[in-house]
């Protein structure tokens, strides 16, 4: 019974990740769509990016695992930024999500998925600095001072 | 060791440690016998005692199981092991933050929230100490955090 309460909170924690990277993955193939004069989205090309999502949402809870404070440490920052990557560009050249676009399209596109990368470890540096601030506060409050 | 314990009916109570020299045994029992004060016995590299006011204590670490008290000004040795350091002071500042470390919270300048739920400790001293992942948790809710 242990074992299925930590599977159910951690399925519960990596459906939130799935669903945003999912979320994120459609706007853009709609954006590019919708630039192309196609106003809809194929249900096999949804399934495959609800499948990306998932497949890098595990992968995700494996580097940083559920209710430990990882914060930015280099090589698990790193093995997500590379695996982020992999995946996403990968994958849209695999299943040919972004067929049709400009050279310069796709480059914007990666330029995007790095520009998300970065303001999601840069929102963990503020936390980091903001925690030590926290930290800071409470020892001068704990000193008397 | 001879240990020899005589009833009387008049006068205060009385230890006398009678010893060729204070080895380290006898130096360890004074400081069993002092330290219900607020202070710790210690022994300088002389082999000089003295009683060293806890709020003076910036670190304490053990090496091959033996204790080591610094203070801003050098460095001594207790009979006391770490738990039994934080056990009776604990409520003037001392904290077991790490295996091998109790640290004076009183003397620590700064804190840092470091990667992976570390915290890295600034003393007066200048040094640094790292707090592990498992202590951490346990120097927030000491800071009341």
């Amino acid at each position: 019974m242990k074992g299925f309460h930590r599977f159910y909170m951690w399925g519960r924690d990596m459906k939130y990740r799935m669903g945003l990277y999912t979320v994120v993955a459609i706007w853009f193939k709609g954006i590019v769509n919708a630039l192309n004069g196609v106003y809809s989205i194929e249900s096999l090309t949804l399934l495959e990016m609800v499948l990306v999502s998932m497949a890098f949402a595990c992968v995700e809870t494996a580097i940083f695992p559920q209710g430990k404070q990882w914060g930015l440490t280099p090589w698990r920052t790193g093995l997500w930024a590379v695996l982020a990557n992999v995946f996403y560009i990968g994958c849209a050249f695999l299943f040919g999500w972004f067929a049709g676009i400009p050279a310069w399209g796709g480059w914007l596109l990666a330029a995007l998925l790095e520009a998300g990368l970065f303001a999601m470890w840069y929102a963990l540096l503020l936390e980091t600095r903001q925690d030590t601030k926290d930290l800071n506060r409470s020892l001068k409050e704990f000193q008397g001072e | 060791m001879k240990i020899t314990v005589e009833h009387v009916c008049q006068g205060e109570n009385e230890v006398i440690l009678r010893c060729r020299e204070l080895d380290e045994e006898m130096l360890g029992i004074l400081s069993l016998l002092r330290s219900g004060m607020q202070k710790i016995l210690v022994w300088n590299e002389n082999r000089e005692t003295l009683p060293l006011p806890v709020t003076q204590v910036v670190y304490c670490e053990t090496v091959d199981e033996k204790t080591f008290v610094y203070t801003r000004e050098g460095m001594y040795r207790t009979a006391l092991p770490l738990a039994e350091l934080e056990d009776r002071w604990g409520d003037l500042g001392l904290f077991r933050c790490g295996k091998s470390w109790v640290v004076n919270l009183h003397e620590i300048r700064k804190l840092k929230s470091c990667p992976a739920g570390r915290i890295e400790a600034l003393l007066s001293t200048g040094e640094k100490l790292l707090i592990s992942r498992h202590y951490a948790p346990m120097l927030r809710e000491r800071l009341g955090m």
